[in-house]
C-alpha cells in the first residue's frame, strides 16, 4: 500500500475525490448533501467552491479533510483511500497533512495567541526549539510578533482570523481548507486575508481550497468550482 | 512543553475560566469529603475513648455496636458522597457540552480521543486533590459535633452507667478508607464524562445540528440499555433486601456480625432501588415531564408546550436536574418514613412488652404469689382505668408441654389470662399476630371454652400438632399449682402482647416457647377460685400517655389497702413499669438516632440544592444564546422568566412526584429492619413533612433558575446571541 501511495503522491494529485455522495438524515427528511461528486487537486492549486447556503459546500470540505466519511465513493488525499484508514491514522492525518481554517476564526479561548499557533506542533510532537522557530516564523509573517502573549478575545477579527491561519499552517499541511474565512470579517480585512492567502499560494506552491459564496472572494483564487444541490455543476477557469 | 502538559495546562485554565462551575464542583467534593471523613473520625473517637475510660466488663459486645454503628453512618456518608458525585458529573457533563465545540476544533486540529479524555480528566483531578485536602481539614474540625449524640446513643445501647470524655483520634484505617473514597469515587464519576467527550464526533461537536440515523439508533440503543440496566438493578436491590432480611431472622436485643452486614446491606438496598426507580424514572423523564405538562397546564397556560419541548430538547440538561432533585428527597423521604413508623411502634411496642399501658406486680419474684387476685377489683375503681387483666405465670423450668422443657435448653410457660380483660386491653393500639382469620377478640375468647390452650406456633411446629390436637400440660413450679392434665389446642400464636417468650426469639440454644389458658380452665383444673394469688396486672387506661398518673394512685391504693400489698418490694422496676417508662427510654433513643442520621442527609440535602442551584446557573447561562434569539424574536423578559420558571416547574414537579414515589418504596423496602429492638415497624408515612420538604426542594429549585435567568435577561440582546450556542 505504501508503495502504490507514493506512486500517487508523485505523479498524480493531491486530493482525489471519486464520485461521492453524502445523505445526511434531518429527522423523517433525507438530505442529499453531497451528490456525486468527482474532483481532483493538484499541489499549487488555489481552489474556490463557491455555492449558497445549504448547497454543500462545507460537507464538501470536511469530506476533504477527513472529518466526515462519504456514503458513497471515494475520498484519496495525498495517495491514501481515507476509507481505509482507522480514527487514530485519521487524526494523525488531520495533525500533519491538514490545515483548517474556520469562518468563525475558532481558537481556543483559554489559551494565548502563541499557544493557539502553537498547539498543532504540540500535538505533533515537535521539541520547544522547534515549536519555537516555526511558531515565530508563521507569527512574523502574519505580522502578529506584537500580539503573541494575547488572549483571543484582546484581538480584533481579522488579527483573530490570521492567528487562525497561523495555526492551519505552522505544521506545513500539504493542503490547506478554509470555510469561509472571510465570512465573519469586513470587506476589507476580507481582502486583505484573501491577499495574504494569494501570497502564500504563490510563495510556498501550498495548495488551498476555499468555500465560500462571495464571488469577489472567489475571483482571486485560480479555480473556481460552483456547488448546487450536492452537485459540482460548473467550473469556471479565471 | 509536552502534550500531557498541554492537556493539564487546557484543563487548568478552563477551570480558571469557568470560576463558578469549578467553585461547585469543588464544594461538592469538599463537603462529601468532609462528611465521610468527620463520621468516621467520631466512631474512631468513641470506640477509643470506651476502651480507654471503661471496664471490659462493662463493654460487652461494644465492638459489634460500633460496627454495627460504623457501617449505617458510612452507608449514609456515602450516600451524600454519591450526591456530590452525581453533582461532580452533572457539571462535568455540563463542561463537556459547553466545550462541545472546543473538542471538535482540538480533534480537528489532530488531537486524540485519549488526549481529549486527559484534558476532561486532569479538571476532575485537579478539582479531587483539592477538594480532598479541603474536605479532610473541614472533617477534622466537625467531627466533634458528632460526638455528643453519638456518645449518648452508644452509651444507652450498651446500658454504660459510667460517663465518659471522648478524645479525638484518627485510625489509620479512616485516614486510608477516606483517601480512597475521596480520590476514588469523583474520579470514577469524573471519568464518565471524560470518556463521552473523547468519543464526540467531530462533526457533531462543530456541526451539532447535523444528526445521522446512526446516532439516532445509538440513542435508542443506550435508553434500551438504560432501561435494562435500572430494571436489573431494581430486581438486585429486592434480591439483596430479601437476603438481607433473612440474615436478620437472629437478630434479637445485641447485633452480630451477620445482623451488622444485614442492616448495612439493607441500606444500600434500599439506596440502590431509589437509584433504581430514580435512572428508570430519567429514561422515560419525556413521558413523565409530557403528563406533569398537562397537570400543571392550568398555571402554564400558553407556555406549556414550549416548556415541554425545551425539555425534551434538552434532555440531557433536564436529567441532570431530576436526579439531583429526585434522589435527594428520596432518601430524605426513606430516612424520614423509617423514623415515622419507628415512631408509630413505639406506643404498641410498649404495650407489648408490658402486656398493657402498666405492668403492676412482678415479673419473676416470689412476692407475686402473695398478691392476692381480687386487688384487680380495687383498681378497677381508679379513674381512667379502662380494664385490668390478671396474670399468673408458670416459673422456672419445670413445666413441660408435651415433654418440651425437660432438656436444660427448653423452657416452657404456661400463662393464664382474663380473656376479657386482655381483649378489652389489647382491641386497639396493639400488635398482635396468630394463625387464622379470625379476629382479635373472637380469638381470644376461644380460649373460654373449657380445657383449651393457645399454643405458640414454633413449638406446636416442634411437637408436630395442629389446631384440635390435645397437648399435655404439667406444672412443678413453686409459683404455681401442679397440673397434668390434656388440654386442646385452639389457636396457634405468634406475638400477642404481654406473652414475653412470643415475641422474644431465643437463640438457637436455647428454646423458649409458651401457652396461655383462661381463668376459667384454671379453676375447673385447679379447683381453686378467685381468692387466688396472681403473678400480676396488666392494666389498660382510658389514655396510654397518663399511664404514670394512675401507677402513682394504685401505688397509693396499695399502701391503703395495707397488709400484703403495702409491705411487697415495690423497689423493684417490674412492680410499677408504664408505657410511659418504657416510652421516654425508646424515643430518646430514637430521637438521638434520628437527629444524627437526619443531619447527615440534611449535610447531603445541603450539598444536592447546592448542585441544583449551581446546575440551574449553568444552564440558564449556557441558555444565552437561545435567550438572545428569544428576544431578538420579540419575546419579553417576562415571557422569558415565565418560560425558563415553567420548564423548571415541569422539571421540579416530576423530580418531586417520583422521589415520592422511590421515597415510600424505598421506606417501604426497609419497613422490617429491627432498628430497635422490640419496637414494631408501623408503615407511617407522615404526608406533611413530605409537604413541607418537598416544597422547599422546588422553592430552591426554583429561586436557582430565577436568578441567574434575571441576570441573562438583563445582558444586551446583541451580547447573547454572539454567545456560541450548542
Amino acid at each position: 500500500m505504501e508503495k502504490t501511495r507514493k506512486n500517487i503522491h508523485r505523479n498524480g494529485p493531491v486530493l482525489i475525490l471519486e464520485n461521492i455522495y453524502k445523505i445526511y438524515e434531518l429527522g423523517k427528511t433525507k438530505v442529499v448533501a453531497i451528490n456525486g461528486v468527482s474532483l481532483k487537486v493538484k499541489k499549487g492549486d488555489f481552489i474556490s467552491i463557491m455555492g449558497p447556503s445549504g448547497s454543500g459546500k462545507t460537507t464538501l470540505l470536511n469530506l476533504m479533510g477527513a472529518l466526515d466519511t462519504p456514503t458513497k465513493g471515494k475520498v484519496y488525499l495525498n495517495g491514501y483511500d481515507l476509507e481505509n484508514l482507522d480514527d487514530s491514522k485519521l487524526t494523525k492525518f488531520r495533525r500533519n497533512k491538514i490545515g483548517f481554517i474556520f469562518q468563525f476564526f475558532n481558537l481556543i479561548p483559554v489559551l494565548s495567541c502563541y499557544e493557539n499557533v502553537e498547539l498543532p506542533l504540540i500535538i505533533a510532537g515537535l521539541n520547544k526549539k522547534e515549536r519555537m522557530n516555526q511558531v515565530d516564523e508563521i507569527l512574523k509573517k502574519v505580522e502578529l510578533e506584537r500580539y503573541k502573549e494575547h488572549k483571543p478575545n484582546e484581538l480584533s477579527g481579522g488579527q483573530q482570523q490570521r492567528v487562525a491561519i497561523a495555526r492551519a499552517l505552522v505544521n506545513k499541511p500539504s493542503i490547506v481548507l478554509a470555510d469561509e474565512i472571510t465570512g465573519d470579517l469586513d470587506s476589507h480585512t476580507g481582502d486583505m486575508i484573501m491577499d495574504y492567502l494569494i501570497s502564500l499560494n504563490k510563495s510556498e506552491n501550498q495548495t488551498i481550497i476555499t468555500v465560500t459564496h462571495d464571488i469577489n472572494i472567489a475571483k482571486k483564487t485560480n479555480t473556481i468550482y460552483q456547488i448546487q444541490d450536492g452537485r459540482l455543476s460548473k467550473t469556471i477557469r479565471t | 512543553m509536552s502534550q500531557k502538559t498541554l492537556e493539564f495546562k487546557l484543563a487548568f485554565r478552563t477551570l480558571l475560566k469557568h470560576p463558578m462551575r469549578s467553585f461547585f464542583t469543588l464544594l461538592s467534593i469538599i463537603l462529601g469529603v468532609a462528611l465521610f471523613f468527620s463520621v468516621n473520625i467520631a466512631i474512631d473517637s468513641l470506640e477509643k475513648s470506651l476502651y480507654d475510660n471503661l471496664d471490659p466488663s462493662e463493654l460487652g459486645d461494644v465492638e459489634q455496636w460500633i460496627y454495627l454503628f460504623r457501617g449505617v453512618l458510612m452507608a449514609l456518608a456515602g450516600i451524600s458522597l454519591i450526591i456530590c458525585v452525581i453533582i461532580i458529573k452533572n457539571l462535568m457533563e455540563m463542561s463537556r457540552e459547553h466545550q462541545m465545540y472546543e473538542i471538535g476544533l482540538l480533534r480537528t486540529l489532530g488531537m486524540s480521543k485519549f488526549s481529549i479524555f486527559l484534558l476532561f480528566l486532569f479538571q476532575i483531578v485537579i478539582l479531587t486533590v483539592l477538594g480532598l485536602i479541603l474536605g479532610l481539614i473541614l472533617g477534622y474540625f466537625t467531627s466533634n459535633l458528632f460526638f455528643g449524640p453519638l456518645k449518648t446513643v452508644l452509651s444507652a445501647f450498651l446500658s454504660l452507667e459510667t460517663d465518659f470524655n471522648v478524645k479525638l483520634t484518627i485510625s489509620s484505617y479512616t485516614y486510608s478508607l477516606s483517601i480512597i473514597a475521596g480520590v476514588i469515587v469523583p474520579l470514577i464519576f469524573g471519568m464518565i464524562p471524560a470518556y463521552k467527550a473523547s468519543k464526540t464526533n467531530i462533526l457533531s461537536a462543530l456541526r451539532p445540528y447535523l444528526r445521522s440515523r446512526g446516532e439516532k439508533i445509538k440513542q435508542w440503543s443506550i435508553s434500551i440499555l438504560k432501561l435494562s440496566f435500572s430494571v436489573s438493578i431494581i430486581i438486585l436491590s429486592i434480591i439483596l433486601i430479601n437476603l438481607s432480611y433473612s440474615g436478620l431472622l437472629g437478630f434479637t436485643d445485641s447485633p452480630t456480625l451477620e445482623s451488622n452486614l444485614a442492616i448495612i446491606f439493607l441500606f444500600i438496598g434500599g439506596t440502590i432501588i431509589i437509584s433504581g426507580c430514580i435512572i428508570l424514572g430519567g429514561t422515560i423523564l419525556p413521558i413523565l415531564t409530557k403528563g406533569v405538562s398537562y397537570i400543571l397546564s392550568p398555571i402554564l397556560l400558553k407556555m406549556r408546550k414550549i416548556c415541554q419541548k425545551n425539555i425534551t430538547r434538552n434532555l440531557r440538561r433536564s436529567r441532570n436536574t431530576f436526579f439531583i432533585i429526585s434522589m435527594a428527597l428520596a432518601l430524605l423521604i426513606m430516612i424520614r418514613i423509617i423514623f415515622s413508623s419507628i415512631n408509630a411502634g413505639i406506643l404498641p411496642g410498649a404495650r407489648m412488652r408490658l402486656g398493657g399501658d402498666i405492668h403492676l406486680g412482678y415479673q419473676w419474684h416470689y412476692d407475686q404469689t402473695r398478691i392476692p387476685m381480687n386487688t384487680s377489683l380495687y383498681l378497677n375503681q381508679l379513674e381512667g382505668i379502662k380494664d385490668v387483666c390478671e396474670v399468673k405465670n408458670t416459673i422456672g423450668k419445670k413445666s413441660l408441654c408435651d415433654g418440651f422443657g425437660l432438656d436444660s435448653n427448653e423452657e416452657f410457660i404456661l400463662y393464664v389470662i382474663n380473656t376479657t380483660a386482655y381483649v378489652n386491653i389489647h382491641k386497639k393500639n396493639s400488635i398482635y399476630n396468630y394463625e387464622g382469620n379470625l379476629n382479635f377478640d373472637k380469638f381470644i375468647h376461644k380460649l373460654d371454652e373449657d380445657r383449651t390452650i393457645l399454643l405458640q406456633k414454633e413449638l406446636a411446629n416442634y411437637l408436630e400438632k395442629s389446631i384440635g390436637d390435645e397437648v399435655n400440660i404439667q406444672t412443678n413450679s413453686w409459683a404455681f399449682p401442679s397440673l397434668n392434665t390434656n388440654l386442646s389446642i385452639v389457636g396457634l400464636i405468634d406475638i400477642l402482647p404481654g406473652i414475653f417468650h412470643s415475641y422474644f426469639v431465643g437463640n438457637e440454644h436455647e428454646m423458649e416457647y409458651s401457652g396461655i389458658i383462661s381463668w376459667n380452665t384454671y379453676f375447673n383444673l385447679t379447683g381453686s377460685d378467685i381468692d387466688e394469688t396472681t403473678s400480676y396486672f396488666w392494666v389498660g387506661c382510658v389514655d396510654s400517655l397518663k399511664a404514670n398518673d394512675i401507677r402513682n394512685r394504685s401505688y397509693n391504693l396499695y399502701q391503703n389497702l395495707g397488709g400484703i400489698w403495702a409491705t411487697a418490694d415495690f423497689e423493684n422496676e417490674w412492680a410499677y413499669r408504664t408505657v410511659n417508662d418504657e416510652i421516654s427510654f425508646i424515643s430518646e433513643i430514637v430521637n438521638l438516632i434520628l437527629i444524627i442520621i437526619v443531619s447527615i442527609l440534611y449535610m447531603a440535602m445541603i450539598i444536592s440544592v447546592f448542585g441544583m442551584i449551581s446546575s440551574m446557573i449553568m444552564n440558564v447561562i449556557q441558555r444565552g444564546n437561545e435567550i438572545g434569539v428569544f428576544r431578538a424574536i420579540g419575546t419579553s423578559k417576562l415571557q422569558i422568566l415565565k418560560l425558563i420558571s415553567g420548564e423548571i416547574l415541569i422539571i421540579g414537579f416530576t423530580s418531586i412526584m417520583v422521589g415520592i414515589f422511590c421515597g415510600i418504596l424505598g421506606g417501604y423496602s426497609l419497613s422490617n429492619v429491627p432498628f430497635i429492638p422490640y419496637v414494631p415497624f408501623i408503615f407511617t408515612i407522615n404526608w406533611y413533612n413530605i409537604l413541607i420538604i418537598s416544597l422547599v426542594l422546588l422553592s430552591l429549585t426554583i429561586l436557582g433558575s430565577i436568578i441567574p435567568s434575571i441576570k441573562a435577561n438583563k445582558l444586551a440582546i446583541i451580547t447573547n446571541i454572539r454567545k456560541r450556542g450548542i
